[in-house]
């Protein structure tokens, strides 16, 4: 007997309407819409990642946790809105414009600190304030699921904060 | 010849009863349903996948709603659930319906629930009216629910204890966190008597069926022991088991055929993992895949001699649709070790309120106690904004250490009549379509000033409670929402074919062999979660439902 996951859930559905020529049925899918991400915003999505969610000694933080690659396979999941995907993708742009005014060439070239200052105006504005909504269910997603969606590696979120995960736990391994 | 002897639509807390009594009776049972099969070995406790994604319900760009809602001038304003972030009226679609996914939380209505005209007189801006059926006649189905779902518990008296034909539960109640008895020792010093809520969950193995393993992680997940009673571990698949009871999962019904007498002749469904589309032919049709989207197949299902649907020759299909509200509340504790996920306790001291604001006598409602849910990823993003600014960073990670590692929060749920309006009702959408071409469930959904009366009620209560144990940081929120997981009504049941759609054995006034047993025929809600009364309903419909095949 397996568990079966959203992944295999998915696949199987999705293979049956293949199988069927009917794949176009069920999915409101755009291909182009669901590219990964591409290296400029990766970089700046990794560099205000990194301070939404800071690694100390200790304590795991958004690197910790692989949390920009969870967010890039998130991203081109059709369970994820188009709405969603596009906020995120235009606030990156949006930071790497922000940090060009203040002099750098993309945000991820500022120091952390500087990062700060940079998404703290952002979030003063209705569109960085809409980002943050955006990239923080991902970004805590990453953190606190279970390790087989690709973050929070051997539990290590979890262990921080002293939470036990319910069982049974998904047993496959993302391919 | 007809496919089966009854076909039923739906296979949660609705149609499992009537397929089960059927099926046990000899009769030959095909349900429908829209979802997927998934049983005990498919489930995880996988917060994305089982909370955060669309894996148990449709995806709301395929699926979705309409929502209308009252705007600040008067009028009313629609969108698509599609459109709109956090509104979302499905529960689960797969065998076994919401039942899966359920916490479980079993209170029985009160006799005064089914006579609150009678008792408490109109409330303005309000349509309450009386049940049909007494409280005596729905008693022997709670007992049953008891046995055959499978119900523990203890009785312990307190004022509004339930009337019962038996001394104590079938099951013994469930091991409980410490916080239990700290609760049954200072709810006296506020007035207040707590007692254990009974728990659709099995304390140990019974047939197929495991025992509860004290995962924890319980509402909102299917379970994966089959201690949790739904529809399909405790009903179904013993309906299956008599030979006689066909479930067919991911079949969509979107007409209910009628000949020109007006009978129900077959249900036209669609496979919806190929498109195709199929038929059942039966001799008598349950209607039963919860209360909006039962109000909508009806309304799809024009026929010669039900131009405006069945069931809707005076227009009352999808009228009086009933949610839940009351609003809820949480406090924080110092962290408790203990890995025992229930404290199963309830207060219904003011089930009835006297209070001359309120007119005098007037209904109250139901406080459930409950340790605050697990999940990691929803904890702590109820947790990024601080006076609704973004909190991130070293500032963030800091509370969530105190705030999730440091400590244990305990909440209350206030459960409160959502009354039964004029302006909350399911009509279909003119606009918006389904993946399927089909109009989708219009939903308007209205406010009344008594909800939230009611419920700060309740809330000023909750945190006395929370305060007298030594809670910190109590919060309190009481904004006559709707409770989309609690829904009911839509097809009222009644004596008179002029004020409702089902007669008092939920069958509909006017297509003799066609019944609706979901939430749908309750015409006022009592002030409890819904399911044990949809049960019981259910198992005395089919009781009703054999006598007349």
């Amino acid at each position: 007997m397996h568990r079966m996951s959203r992944r295999t859930f998915l696949a199987r559905s999705a293979a049956a309407a293949a199988a069927l020529g009917l794949a176009a049925c069920a999915r409101d899918h755009r291909p182009d819409d669901r590219q990964r991400l591409d290296e400029a915003r990766w970089r700046a999505l990794e560099a205000a990642q990194d301070r939404l969610l800071p690694s100390s000694p200790g304590a795991p933080g958004a690197r910790d946790v692989r949390a920009t690659a969870y967010l890039d396979a998130a991203l081109a999941e059709a369970d994820t809105p188009a709405a969603v995907r596009a906020r995120i993708r235009d606030g990156a742009d949006r930071l790497d414009a922000l940090a060009r005014e203040h002099g750098a060439p993309d945000f991820a070239a500022l120091q952390p600190e500087a990062r700060d200052a940079v998404l703290a105006e952002f979030f003063d504005t209705p569109e960085g304030d809409r980002w943050f909504d955006a990239v923080m269910p991902f970004t805590l997603e990453a953190l606190l699921g279970d390790p087989v969606h690709g973050g929070n590696p051997d539990g290590i979120a979890w262990d921080w904060l002293g939470h036990r995960p319910g069982w049974p736990r998904p047993a496959e391994t993302r391919a | 010849m007809t496919d089966a002897d009854v076909c039923v639509v739906g296979s949660g807390a609705g149609g499992g009863p009537v397929a089960f009594t059927l099926a046990r009776a000899g009769r030959s049972v095909v349900v429908l349903e829209k979802g997927p099969w998934l049983r005990e070995a498919d489930f995880t406790k996988d917060e994305i996948d089982v909370c955060r994604r669309r894996t148990l319900v449709p995806r709301l760009t395929d699926e979705p709603h309409v929502v209308e809602r009252p705007t600040d001038d008067g009028g009313w304003e629609w969108f698509s659930t599609a459109d709109a972030a956090g509104w979302d009226l499905w529960n689960a679609c797969m065998v076994g319906g919401a039942t899966n996914r359920m916490s479980g939380f079993f209170h029985r209505l009160k006799p005064t629930d089914l006579r609150l005209r009678d008792e408490y007189g109109p409330i303005a801006g309000a349509d309450v009216v009386d049940w049909p059926i007494g409280y005596d006649d729905l008693e022997p189905y709670y007992d049953l629910v008891e046995r055959e779902v499978g119900v523990s518990g203890r009785v312990v008296a307190h004022p509004w204890a339930d009337r019962r034909s038996r001394p104590d539960f079938p099951y013994a109640p469930l091991a409980e966190h410490p916080l239990a008895a700290a609760i049954d020792a200072v709810g006296p010093r506020v007035g207040l008597h707590p007692f254990p809520i009974p728990r659709a969950i099995l304390p140990f193995p019974v047939g197929e069926r495991r025992g509860c393993e004290y995962s924890g992680f319980c509402g909102n997940y299917p379970c994966s022991s089959g201690a949790k009673g739904s529809s399909r571990a405790a009903l179904l698949d013993r309906a299956i088991a008599t030979g006689r009871c066909e479930v067919r999962p991911h079949a969509m019904a979107r007409r209910i055929e009628s000949d020109a007498r007006g009978r129900a002749t077959a249900v036209e469904y669609v496979d919806t993992r190929d498109g195709a589309v199929r038929r059942v032919s039966a001799k008598v049709f349950v209607v039963a895949c919860q209360p909006i989207q039962s109000a909508r197949l009806l309304l799809l299902s024009t026929g010669p001699r039900h131009p405006r649907g069945l069931g809707n020759a005076r227009g009352l299909v999808g009228r009086h649709l009933l949610f839940s509200t009351g609003g809820w509340g949480l406090g924080r504790l110092p962290r408790d070790p203990s890995p025992l996920p229930f404290v199963n306790r309830a207060v219904q001291d003011l089930y009835e309120l006297d209070d001359p604001a309120l007119g005098g006598r007037a209904k109250g409602g139901t406080i459930d106690l409950l340790l605050a849910h697990p999940n990691p990823i929803a904890g702590a993003l109820s947790r990024v904004r601080r006076a609704g600014r973004p909190l991130w960073g070293d500032a963030l990670k800091a509370r969530l250490l105190a705030e999730m590692r440091d400590s244990t929060w305990l909440e209350f749920e206030n459960f409160v009549d959502w009354l039964p309006l004029p302006d909350t009702h399911v009509t279909l959408s003119p606009h918006v379509r389904d993946r399927f071409g089909l109009p989708v469930a219009r939903v308007r959904i209205g406010r009344h000033p008594r909800h939230v009366e009611t419920g700060e009620r309740l809330a000023a209560a909750g945190r006395r409670l929370l305060e007298a144990l030594g809670a910190v940081d109590v919060v309190t929120r009481v904004r006559g929402l709707p409770a989309t997981n609690l829904v009911a009504g839509g097809c009222r049941f009644g004596r008179d074919p002029a004020t409702s759609v089902l007669d008092p054995d939920c069958r509909a006034h006017d297509c003799e062999n066609l019944y609706v047993t979901d939430g749908g025929c309750m015409p006022t809600g009592g002030s409890v979660p819904y399911t044990w009364t949809i049960y019981a309903n259910a198992f005395r419909v089919a009781d009703r439902l054999l006598a007349a095949l």
